[in-house]
Parts: C-alpha cells; structure tokens; sequence
C-alpha cells in the first residue's frame, strides 16, 4: 500500500498545489513529500508590453477601396494588438497600477488629418473594456492591483463614417502603465 | 520524509497578499526590449502604437435604384384632354415615387459635373418618324447641391455638386420629373426601357 503525505510550508494557491501533487506521483508515490516555496521580497517593478515582442512599434492598418471608403461599414485593422502589463510590488505593500492612453495627435495625410476619435476596439479580456479613443490624454484603460498581469488582445476598427481626401493618414497613440 | 525545497527568484515568482503571479521565461524574452522598470517611487513605461489608414480617391454616384439594377422607368401618360394645353404633368415611377428618382454623390476627388446624355439628336420617338424634344422633359430642381441638368437632345450642360469641404463630396437629393407639354405630338408610345431613345445616361465626373 502506497501512501503519499504533502505537505505544503507556505501560502500557496491551486497551481502550486497541483505541482507538488505531481511532483509526488512522478517521483515515488512510497515517500512522503513535502514542498516549501520561498519567494524572495523584491523591489516594485511594471512591465509593459503593446504589439509585438521585440524594440519595434507596431503598425495597425486599415485600408479602405473606392466601394466602401465612407460608407459608415466600420473597417477592421490589423494586426490585432497585444497588450501585457505587469505590475508587482513588495510585501505587505499593495499599490494600484493604471494604464492610459495618449491619442491626442491625429492622423495626418499632408494637410488633412483624421482624428484618433474615430478608431475604437474590442477586446478578448474583460478586465480591458471595449472602448474609443478620446483623442485626449490620460484616457484610462485599465486599473488593476499589484502582483497581477493584465492581457488582452485588442482588434482595433476604422469607423468609416465621414469621406477623407485620398492619402495615407499617419498617426501615433501612447501607452503608459504606471505604478504611484 | 524528503522535503525538497524550491527556491524561486523573486523575478520568476512572488506571493503577495495571497495571490500568486508567475513570470514565465516566454513573458520575459517577449519583452526583451526593456519594457520592465524596476525601482522605488513612482514606476512609468510607456510603449507606443502606429496607426495607418490608406483612403483611395474615389468617386460614387447614384441616380434612381442602387447598382444600376433594375433601371428606373419614369412614365408621362397625358390624357386626351390634357395634351398640349401646358401645365406640367407628373410622371409616375422612380425608386422615389411620383416620378422622382434619389441622387447621391460621395467623392474625395474634388468638383464633381453631372451630364446627362441621350443617343437622339432628335429627341424621344414612337419608334417610327414622331419625336418629342427632351426639353418637353424637365427635372427639378435645378439648383441645390446637386443640380439637376437640364435635359436635351443628346447631351445636357455639366450641372456642378457643390463640394462639402475641400476636395470632399458628400451629398443627396431628389430629382423630380414632368412633361412640360407644351406641343400636341402624335399618338404613340414614345421611349421606353432602353428602347426609342428613351435612355438617359447620367455621367458624374471629377475634376483630372
């Protein structure tokens, strides 16, 4: 008859409780097993991630034709958009972390600009609510408590309800995650 | 009893306050730009998106029935004592109804003319030698955002859409037409789908 004890030195939740179930039933079920994590008090540290890994920006697209260019059928960008952020902070400390978003500067083609205000997203996490660009500064996306990662994947959309001159409108919006 | 211990840096792992978060290896080469701010005080990243929009210069009109499909029929059947006694009659059909037809014009192109033409140097026939002029055919209005040309026997005068904003069109309208009748033809069936030169074709075009 085998029997196998855990027992757990600390405050774990499921995850690190299903670990060490497996642990023990791989190793040898005949010998008690016991499992301490120790995890280290560490300086308050975010992470922020928009779009694709690596030190480039990326570059959402909506490209529109003759038939439907103002049609009021909203355009769908793509890529769609990865957001990770990521705030920790030390023990018995809690803080809030808050993403914004800077869309003040419009697109511009030339002479003509397209504001920010016409683009909006839906998103694939509940904890990032859909939503449209303010054309402002400081619009907040998302507030969460430290020790927490947030992500979501946003499909951005083109509106398409007011005719533009032709062109290839450039514009640029900000993230900022900060942790008071 | 084996106890075995894991020791996890504090930069792959952290308990606080009960809840539990893990930063995987894969999270951490994601972001190997640099993205982690580490320190006391307030902490602020920031990362940056580029949005595009490629709008091609385009023209769209509209006269009648969207898609050209069916074409619209405006029909003038005069009674016996009311032809060529003048006073204008309406027509009937049109996807507007009374005789009337929807216009649109969306472009970004810049100034957009309308013309209307018509195969006839002659004017409507009965399919035989009879003809009513296309002036005996008016359309109103005239004026307005988008003008309606005046109609003639083979082609009209360009009619100019008054321009929203720069280059930008984006207008609507009604055209209504009647039967001026003004002259006494002889009995018939003049025009008709596509047939007797009954045919208007509307051409909208942009600025080169």
């Amino acid at each position: 008859m085998s029997t196998c004890n855990v027992s757990i030195q600390c405050k774990l939740r499921a995850s690190v409780l299903l670990t060490a179930a497996l642990f023990c039933s791989v190793a040898d079920m005949r010998h008690a097993t016991a499992v301490t994590v120790v995890v280290a008090n560490g300086t308050p540290q975010i992470r922020l991630r928009v779009g694709a890994a690596g030190a480039g920006i990326s570059l959402v697209t909506f490209t529109l034709t003759a038939t439907n260019a103002g049609n009021g059928v909203a355009i769908n960008g793509a890529p769609n958009i990865t957001i990770i952020a990521e705030a920790r902070g030390p023990v018995a400390n809690a803080r809030n972390a808050t993403l914004t978003v800077n869309s003040t500067a419009a697109m511009i083609s030339g002479a003509d600009s397209i504001p920010m205000s016409v683009i909006t997203w839906t998103t694939n996490d509940a904890t990032f609510p859909v939503g449209t660009f303010s054309g402002g500064a400081g619009q907040v996306l998302t507030t969460f408590q430290n020790s927490r990662r947030r992500t979501t994947a946003h499909t951005f959309r083109y509106a398409n309800t007011q005719i533009f001159p032709a062109g290839t409108y450039n514009g640029q919006v900000t993230y900022t995650l900060s942790m008071p | 009893m084996n106890i075995a211990k894991y020791a996890i840096p504090a930069a792959l792992a952290a308990i606080v306050g009960g809840s539990v978060l893990v930063f995987s290896p894969t999270a951490q080469a994601e972001q190997a730009a640099g993205v982690s701010i580490i320190g006391p005080g307030v902490l602020t990243r920031a990362a940056r998106v580029d949005f595009q929009i490629i709008i091609p210069r385009f023209l769209r009109f509209r006269v009648g029935v969207a898609n050209l499909v069916p074409n619209d029929l405006i029909e003038f059947a005069p009674t016996a004592d009311q032809i060529g006694v003048g006073g204008a009659l309406a027509g009937t059909g049109g996807d507007a109804t009374g005789g009337a037809v929807t216009v649109e014009v969306r472009s970004n192109a810049g100034q957009i003319n309308i013309v209307a033409t018509n195969a006839g140097a002659a004017g409507i026939n009965d399919g035989g030698f009879n003809v009513i002029s296309y002036a005996e055919i008016t359309t109103s209005p005239i004026g307005g955002v988008i003008p309606a040309p005046v109609l003639a026997n083979a082609a009209s005068a360009a009619a100019p859409v008054t321009l929203n904003s720069g280059l930008v069109t984006n207008q609507n309208a009604v055209w209504t037409y009647a039967y001026a009748n003004t002259t006494i033809p002889e009995a018939g069936t003049y025009g008709g789908i596509n047939t007797r030169n009954g045919r208007v074709t509307y051409t909208a075009t942009s600025a080169p």
